[in-house]
């Protein structure tokens, strides 16, 4: 095996395969270069392992009074969209349900049908009383 | 039962309970600000980074999968508002990190650099000088390192949780360690 940094991080990070990971550790065990290096890379490791303790700015209660105002009113705004679609389609029915109910006659379309009904016989009967007379006279002219 | 565990406050948060979100983000906030820091590497950024993933957290919670851990979700929400934040800024100088031949970089090319001992005025704790290092990387590498050594990442979890290619994880730490460590070469006086 050649020496190889990269190979040595991936060691250091746990990223190597079993069989590589094997073949780098014989490597080492012959190599006091990569021994070197190797214990080098894990001075830098510790160093960026060290989690420092960052203090809490002093802003955050405001950052966070400003996040939970944006949030909500957008999630209110997600809500309300659905809602208002709603109504505003049954505002947009409304009109139209009106009209129907002002429609001249849409209430009485059923007196309208039933008196017709009711004096249709006469009609027919009036007309057919007509047509009786006229075909009399026509009878009496011959 | 405790009402204030991170499940029922989420499923406040959901229906827009203001105190329930300000509960929720009070817990999670200080670990927010400071994956942003490390990620942005200045405090004003940082701050900034920090409203928009908050915000993005709790309008987010829609999408979060009840009984799933919440760290991991919070982590990688704020991991996309870092990196969208990134990609918006154009880079206002060039980074000696550029690189501009395989395994070399722009620094590499300089006579008498900062790196050289030389010119180095007092000697410098070690973690200052890495500490400083790592605000001057590519912010995409700043990135990768400290999901890698502050988050515990494996590469794969990196590539996933970044939408970088695995490859490009790889080469990110690969290129960021190198930087840090002739850095620490110059503290110690490593030869090589």
């Amino acid at each position: 095996m050649k020496c190889s940094v990269e190979a040595l991080q991936a060691f250091l990070d746990g990223e190597l395969p079993p069989v590589e990971t094997k073949e780098i550790r014989r490597h080492l065990g012959c190599c006091p270069a990569c021994r070197q290096e190797l214990s080098r890379l894990r001075l830098l490791w510790l160093e960026l392992e060290q989690d420092e303790e960052t203090e809490a700015p002093p802003e955050l209660p405001y950052i966070r009074q400003q996040a939970v105002a944006r949030a909500c009113a957008a999630i209110h705004q997600k809500e309300g969209a659905g809602a208002s679609l709603w109504d505003a389609q049954k505002l947009a029915w409304q009109p139209a349900l009106a009209g129907i109910s002002q429609i001249p006659g849409a209430s009485q379309l059923g007196v309208l049908a039933r008196t017709t009904l009711r004096g249709l016989p006469a009609v027919i009967r009036g007309v057919s009383s007509v047509a009786g007379v006229i075909n009399g006279k026509r009878r009496d002219r011959r | 039962m405790d009402s204030n565990t991170d499940h029922n406050l989420i499923i406040r948060c959901r229906e827009g309970d203001e105190e329930a979100c300000r509960l929720l983000l009070s817990r999670y906030e200080a670990y927010v600000y400071r994956l942003c820091l490390k990620i942005s590497g200045l405090r004003e950024d940082a701050l900034d980074y920090t409203q928009e993933a908050l915000v993005k957290i709790l309008t987010g919670l829609d999408n979060f999968q009840l009984g799933r851990p919440f760290k991991p979700w919070l982590r990688q929400v704020t991991v996309n508002v870092c990196l969208n934040c990134l990609r918006r800024r154009a880079p206002q100088t060039v980074s000696l990190e550029q690189p501009v031949a395989d395994g070399v970089v722009l620094g590499d090319t300089l006579e008498g650099s900062a790196e050289d001992p030389a010119d180095v005025a007092e000697w410098q704790d070690a973690r200052e000088v890495i500490r400083q290092a790592v605000s001057r990387l590519l912010p995409q590498q700043r990135l990768v390192l400290v999901m890698r050594h502050q988050e515990g990442l494996s590469y794969e979890e990196i590539a996933a949780a970044t939408d970088l290619p695995l490859g490009t994880v790889k080469t990110y730490l690969f290129r960021a360690r190198q930087q840090l460590r002739r850095q620490l070469a110059g503290v110690y006086g490593w030869e090589g």
